[in-house]
């Protein structure tokens, strides 16, 4: 499903992805871990295509489709999601004209046509029941003033109704309370089946209790330095991520 | 692709880009071309003014000679030769003003289809839509329909020239007593020339049953268009009025120079809106309306409201502050407006809010896009004079820069001289965030609609200002505007 | 008809005479002020840059340039704002050396007179002076005394520097047109301190005009206090260019004089330089004060402060014009300003024109202006807990003047200006 091949990444000069592979095979969670500045956000932006996040050697593939050369909304097309660490404020425009105008584009792009009005709506009503999220959420402007726990139920909805092929879920614990976490979590979980893969990026292990993964890798430096299987999050738990990297050859 | 195919598709792309630039095929009759005493005797005879109104224009021509253009704005274009246009252009077959819709030139209203917007008042009862509509065409109005409806409730609505006919008293009375034939120089032009426009009269208690609207279009060729509107509410009444604005592509530039004037008494209430889309010229700046207009609302009676609400996204020059004075106690005025300029597009826009009464209130809301290489200015005053005990403003005023040949100013002037009063101002500056961009494009909107969808989220506290059919088209229009100001 | 002559050239024409011994540039210099004064005349309302403030009353004051000091009356000079400062005295526009202390700064600081065959000096005093600079290019046509002060590449002005202008005007209304030029070279520090004094009766007119380089790295503190006196007119242009990561500091307090101009222009001409212009001012009487600033962002990633407070009672009538225009190049520019004024008298008017003229998109600009009155709730917050109505109203207003000198970075310079609000408030050692 999503094969990454000695990905390197340079922002402003420097090096910050440096000779990443990665495969994550359809139905698996693979969850993603490393300390501050090992290059975990930089993986995110770099496979969902911001700007001065361009790949200076390597590949990356979903399904088969080269994804470093297409443009954002391109790569959403194909089916990539990314759940944002820091969900992005957009004053002025309704949740609700938001998923619409996606959600379409996504569907007009796969050639699959828009949604009648009504459609659409059924749909809504259908996965904000799914996710005991209440429709209030969609007529605010999205994200503007929400808390932490709702920007993050906010991604997973647009999650469940973008329907994806892959997600890649960056921090998606950052702001969150225990509760909040449960909630997000669930959502996720639900996502979860044979079709999809889904790369779970995080700092902690926390949401790993929630979320499991089928493999774990340990990121630094900019590299894939250690797999293993869920027991591996909880040794990085347990002895922090010095120990573990100390066991890794330079 | 061969060049003759290729012009074919520029020329498509083009219509498809401004899709009022369309040409209606009629005959005109023009005064002669050029501006003198004459021109204005002309115009004066052929509407069968009365003398009163004839020495008026005079005056304000022979004032107007006096004048010096301004050139304070942040503008720049070359001078203006006010001896090489029309002052007058009427359709021919229009000739004898239409008795009902049946006697207007069929072509006319295939135009107004073309616009969008339906003149038969059968059809319009068909839709959804209610709202009276007078048509201006160059010069001349052309049809108004609902009048009976309009007439039952006590309201007058007609062309301005009607109303000269029918109502000369409350025109006379009226006309100049916001705007002085003299008060500026595109001022005193409309006042020597002005051919038509709309004229609104609300009785006393009266609730306008419907919108008011006005369309407007210049379509003959080296034609200046110079409406004239008023608008009285008497006391305790309410009216929402809207104005649309096209013009077709041409080359050279055409001139509009418009005056309004709203009288708002005791507990009356002006809601007025525009979606001002003349056509704003080429990417090169080749062509496109210089817009200079004067707008100004008197709040005259005691807890009067003025609302301007603006969409401005044509013209190639836009120089418009429409404004009120705030003579009233606890009277209110406010300004909302849009305004995006892309490619050689310049708009100088604001208003100015006079506080004169007591406990009166302003708001202005100014969102100014700028893309391209056009330049965007917000100019404002907000005057608290010393009669304005524990008057308010406040205004916000935003913009927003998409690519880096472009440019957005702001010159607000805020004098106050009253210490109850409470002057707020606020603005800012700033680049379409990527962030947000980002963020749409990873949800899989494309990166125009996405620059449309944020830029329309930027403008939304204005454009849910403006009644429902008009808002969703100014919404589109917004998008529209930006074409090609990204990538 | 006959073309009208620009106003106030024929009162100041006078003055103006060609003057031997000076270097050519400085000639030439002289005349082209001159002339560009003559062209215009003094500015009035018509002059968009002088829209709130017309020069109208000072062509008909017949100003006579002062004399040397010899009879200029004294009383005591007051004492040092700041502990350990050099000080400069200059009295009717002139320096005084026998009053002044510079030891230890004698190799930074020279009378102007000294100073003219220096290359830097004719550098900086030659700079191209805008149409709307009128009264500046009438500083340089009628000049006769000033300072030359240069910090030399990398080094610190072993002690802050005060410049102390003293008016002591006779019978007859005397100006004068005192000029500095300073230069801080490459990663050198300094603090300079004006402060600006006269008798409450008595006539004048003081003229002053700055050119400051700020190399780049450099830092310079400039703050001033002016407390002209009450017939005094004041009149003061800065123009500042700042160098890469150069920081240019300045604070006005503006207390004194019938009617004052504080203009600066500062032009952030390196990346990562910063401009904070910051004041407070506090009128009474007929008084008439504009603080006018221009910041020209030429460089990327450029920074600008600006906060401006003012109180205004009696007849008074404060100005506040600001003017950021960011040029295309200038990405990443990081511009602020605001205008805060309270109107304490029914009488009381201020005028605010802040003016963003922005070409560079990747921009964070921001403007913000506010009038009224005193709050209520503050006023009833201090009475509720005891005190009295008159107290609280100082405070609130000492509060309010007093936040526009957080953006003065030097700390002790900051408590010397806020201690002489303090003294304007009856506040005495509040802080």
């Amino acid at each position: 499903m999503l094969e990454i091949n000695n990905l390197h990444v340079d922002i402003d000069g420097k090096q910050i992805i440096n000779g990443l592979t990665l495969t994550v095979p359809a139905g698996e969670v693979h969850a993603v871990m490393g300390p501050n500045g090992s290059g975990k956000s930089t993986l995110s932006y770099t496979l969902a295509g911001r700007d001065g996040y361009e790949a200076t050697d390597g590949t990356a593939t979903l399904g088969g489709a080269d994804l470093l050369g297409l443009d954002p909304e391109e790569r959403a097309a194909l089916g990539l999601f990314l759940a944002f660490q820091y969900p992005v404020e957009i004053p002025g425009v309704a949740g609700m004209t938001f998923v619409k105008t996606a959600l379409n584009a996504v569907r007009t792009a796969r050639g699959e046509g828009e949604l009648s009005a009504l459609d659409f709506l059924k749909l809504v009503r259908a996965r904000l029941k799914d996710l005991g999220i209440d429709e209030a959420m969609l007529k605010r402007p999205v994200n503007a003033g929400f808390s932490g726990g709702e920007k993050k139920r906010n991604e997973v909805l647009q999650m469940a109704l973008l329907e994806p092929k892959f997600c890649i879920l960056d921090e998606t614990d950052s702001g969150l309370d225990i509760d909040a976490l449960k909630i997000v979590a669930d959502g996720v979980n639900k996502m979860r089946g044979p079709e999809r893969g889904m790369l779970v990026i995080t700092h902690y292990q926390r949401l790993l209790d929630y979320i499991k993964p089928d493999k774990v890798h340990v990121l630094a430096k900019g590299r894939i330095v250690k797999t293993g299987g869920p027991e591996l999050a909880l040794e990085l738990e347990e002895k922090g991520y010095g120990d573990v990297l100390a066991g890794v050859a330079a | 692709m061969s060049a003759t195919a290729e012009t074919v598709a520029d020329v498509e792309r083009l219509n498809e880009k401004y899709k009022y630039g369309f040409v209606t095929d009629i005959e005109a009759e023009n005064a002669p071309k050029g501006l003198s005493e004459d021109t204005v005797r002309f115009i004066s005879a052929k509407k069968n003014e009365p003398e009163w109104l004839l020495e008026w224009r005079l005056e304000a021509y022979r004032r107007w000679l006096e004048m010096k253009e301004p050139d304070w704005g942040k503008l720049g274009y070359p001078p203006i030769d006010y001896q090489d246009a029309y002052y007058y252009s009427a359709p021919k077959s229009n000739e004898n003003a239409p008795e009902s819709l049946d006697d207007v030139d069929p072509e006319l209203l295939r135009t107004y289809e073309k616009l969008g917007i339906p003149l038969r008042e059968q059809e319009m009862l068909a839709g959804v839509k209610n709202i009276a509509v007078d048509v201006v065409f160059d010069s001349v109005s052309v049809a108004t329909t609902f009048k009976k409806k309009l007439a039952e409730a006590g309201v007058i609505f007609s062309s301005i020239s009607e109303a000269i006919q029918e109502h000369p008293e409350l025109v006379r009375k009226y006309m100049g007593a916001v705007v002085p034939r003299d008060d500026n120089y595109f001022a005193a032009l409309n006042s020597a020339v002005f051919t038509d426009g709309s004229f609104v009269y609300i009785p006393k208690g009266v609730k306008c049953p419907m919108e008011l609207s006005t369309y407007f279009r210049i379509n003959a060729e080296n034609t200046g268009q110079f409406e004239r509107t008023l608008i009285i509410a008497e006391e305790g009444s309410y009216v929402s009025y809207l104005e649309g604005c096209t013009a077709p592509m041409r080359d050279e530039n055409q001139l509009h120079a418009a005056v309004v004037e709203l009288v708002t008494h005791a507990d009356a209430e002006i809601k007025y809106s525009t979606v001002q889309n003349w056509y704003p010229g080429d990417e090169n700046g080749v062509g496109g309306i210089y817009n200079f207009v004067t707008k100004r609302a008197l709040c005259a009676g005691d807890r009067s409201k003025v609302s301007w609400t603006q969409v401005e996204t044509g013209s190639a020059i836009t120089w418009k502050y429409p404004s009120c004075i705030l003579q009233g106690d606890d009277s209110q005025g406010e300004f909302y407006s849009v305004a995006i300029a892309n490619n050689m597009q310049q708009a100088d826009t604001g208003t100015k809010m006079i506080h004169l009464g007591k406990r009166t209130r302003s708001r202005i809301i100014s969102k100014g896009i700028s893309a391209g290489n056009a330049q965007n200015s917000y100019r404002g005053l907000v005057k608290m004079l010393p009669t304005a005990e524990k008057a308010r403003n406040y205004t916000q005023c935003d913009s927003l820069l998409i690519g880096d040949q472009c440019g957005a100013h702001t010159f607000p002037y805020i004098e106050s001289q009253n210490r109850s009063a409470r002057v707020e101002h606020e603005a800012t500056t700033s680049k379409i965030s990527e962030d947000q961009l980002f963020y749409c494009r990873q949800r899989g909107i494309g990166e125009e609609e996405a620059v449309a969808l944020v830029v329309n989220g930027f403008c939304r506290e204005v454009l849910q200002q403006l009644p429902m059919e008009f808002a969703v088209e100014a919404q589109k229009l917004v998008s529209i505007s930006l074409e090609g100001s990204v990538g | 008809m006959a073309a009208k002559e620009p106003l106030g050239v024929a009162a100041f024409a006078p003055s103006f005479r060609e003057r031997s011994g000076e270097p050519e540039w400085l000639s030439g210099l002289r005349r082209d002020g001159f002339a560009r004064f003559s062209e215009g005349g003094l500015p009035t309302n018509r002059d968009e840059a002088w829209k709130y403030t017309s020069l109208r009353p000072i062509a008909r004051a017949k100003y006579e340039p002062a004399p040397a000091n010899d009879d200029a009356v004294l009383g005591d000079l007051p004492g040092l704002m700041l502990e350990g400062s050099a000080r400069a005295v200059f009295i009717n526009g002139r320096l005084a050396p026998a009053l002044s202390d510079l030891e230890g700064v004698t190799a930074y600081v020279l009378p102007l007179a000294d100073a003219l065959g220096a290359d830097w000096v004719q550098a900086l005093l030659g700079r191209q002076v805008d149409d709307a600079q009128v009264m500046y290019a009438l500083n340089a046509a009628l000049f006769d005394d000033g300072l030359a002060i240069r910090v030399p590449d990398g080094e610190t002005m072993p002690r802050p520097l005060e410049i102390l202008f003293v008016a002591a005007p006779g019978e007859r209304a005397l100006m004068w047109h005192p000029r500095m030029a300073i230069d801080i070279g490459e990663n050198a520090r300094a603090t300079i301190i004006e402060r600006h004094i006269g008798p409450a009766k008595g006539a004048y007119l003081a003229n002053h005009g700055a050119d400051i380089r700020v190399a780049d790295g450099a830092v310079l503190t400039h703050a001033k206090a002016q407390l002209e006196g009450g017939e005094g007119r004041h009149l003061a242009m800065a123009r500042v260019s700042i160098g890469e990561g150069a920081i240019y500091d300045n604070f006005v307090l503006t207390l004194g004089a019938a009617l004052s101009r504080n203009e600066v222009a500062t032009s952030l001409n390196g990346s990562d330089s910063e401009v904070r212009l910051n004041g407070a001012y506090m009128l009474n009487d007929r008084q008439h004060a504009d603080h006018s600033s221009r910041i020209d962002h030429l460089a990327p990633s450029t920074r600008s402060r600006q906060v401006y407070s003012g109180a205004i009672g009696g007849n008074a009538r404060g100005v506040f014009q600001g003017h950021i225009v960011v040029d295309q190049i200038a990405q990443k520019t990081d511009g602020h300003q605001l205008n805060r004024a309270l109107l304490l008298s029914d009488h009381a008017e201020i005028d605010s024109k802040p003016v963003l003229e922005i070409y560079a998109d990747d921009v964070k600009c921001s403007h913000g202006a506010t009038a009224g009155d005193i709050d209520d709730d503050q006023l009833f917050y201090l009475r509720a807990r005891g005190i009295p109505a008159e107290q609280a109203r100082l405070l609130v207003v000492r509060g309010f003047l007093a936040a526009a000198a957080e953006g003065l970075g030097d700390e002790a310079v900051r408590s010397i200006m806020l201690a002489e609000l303090d003294k304007a408030l009856g506040l005495e050692g509040i802080e």
